[in-house]
């Protein structure tokens, strides 16, 4: 058995997105930027915090639950940092996208692959990205609306959440 | 229909369940935040947990006009009886209910303290 096989490291430990035979010899190939995008993604969790002895709902006791009785293991992971999706996605978004684009996609979803600069659009955020991934299951997807500033907005302040 | 309830900050509350990446159940309670498009958001350790697996890299415009970039991950909910594949906004807060999910529903909340809220499918 010869090929590539994604996963991720858990608990110091490789887990392989498929299941391996015991005794294969493997070698483990650490993408350049790693240290930096893990590092990012850790970041992204580091204001938030469960825990508010004024919280008067069981929506934390709720999250709590789940963070204490599961652990479950995603299979696909982002291989970029945030700044590198934004900034391969916009570059890819002007130089490819944009061009080909009628005044009726605006508002529509526009998901771009930035590896493989494939692209979808779809008045629906599921429908977009689950396109783009039957095509290239290993997409690496930057997900924006076409005609807008942001793919969403967002009314209610961040950081901390409103928890404490 | 589901029902919810208005908390004593005032916010809507509702109670769903969403499934892990092993498709088992989990109730949780999210706060309907009509400011938000999305569908839901989680905070990025609730999201590890369940092994929601990445969907897609995003950007939201925030109320300030500011823009962020925040992970979506690929999540099936229970909502008003039946699977619905949504994308969960992986982000620093409480959890939050957006609009999108109540596209074609009525929405119903009486603002007291306890006071009951329902979102009802259009017939």
């Amino acid at each position: 058995m010869a090929g590539t096989i994604s996963g991720i490291v858990q608990d110091g430990k490789v887990v392989s997105s498929t299941p391996l035979p015991d005794g294969l010899n493997v070698q483990i190939l650490v993408p350049e930027a790693v240290g930096e995008k893990q590092g990012d993604l850790r970041d992204e969790t580091a204001g938030w915090r469960v825990g508010s002895a004024e919280a008067s709902d069981g929506v934390e006791e709720k999250l709590r639950a789940i963070l204490q009785g599961t652990k479950v293991l995603a299979t696909r992971q982002p291989r970029y940092s945030m700044e590198e999706f934004a900034q391969r996605g916009t570059e890819i978004y002007e130089r490819v996208v944009q061009p080909t684009l009628k005044p009726e996609h605006v508002d529509l979803f526009l998901a771009i692959d930035i590896e493989s600069e494939d692209f979808e659009l779809d008045v629906n955020d599921c429908k977009v990205t689950d396109r783009l991934h039957e095509r290239r299951p290993d997409a690496q997807i930057w997900l924006m609306r076409v005609g807008h500033p942001a793919a969403y907005r967002i009314g209610r302040p961040l950081g901390n959440g409103g928890l404490g | 229909m589901i029902a919810g309830t208005v908390n004593p900050r005032f916010e809507i509350i509702i109670p769903f369940s969403i499934h892990d990446a092993k498709v088992q159940l989990h109730d949780i309670e999210a706060i309907l935040d009509t400011g938000f498009s999305g569908s839901l958001s989680l905070p990025p350790p609730v999201i590890a947990a369940l092994g929601l697996p990445f969907d897609s890299v995003t950007v939201a415009q925030m109320a300030d006009g500011s823009i962020r970039q925040y992970a979506n991950h690929l999540a099936t909910v229970v909502w008003d009886g039946a699977e619905r594949a949504i994308r969960v906004a992986a982000l620093d807060s409480v959890p939050l209910l957006g609009t999108q999910l109540l596209i074609d529903f009525d929405l119903r909340a009486r603002f007291q303290v306890g006071g009951e809220v329902e979102i009802k499918a259009i017939q």
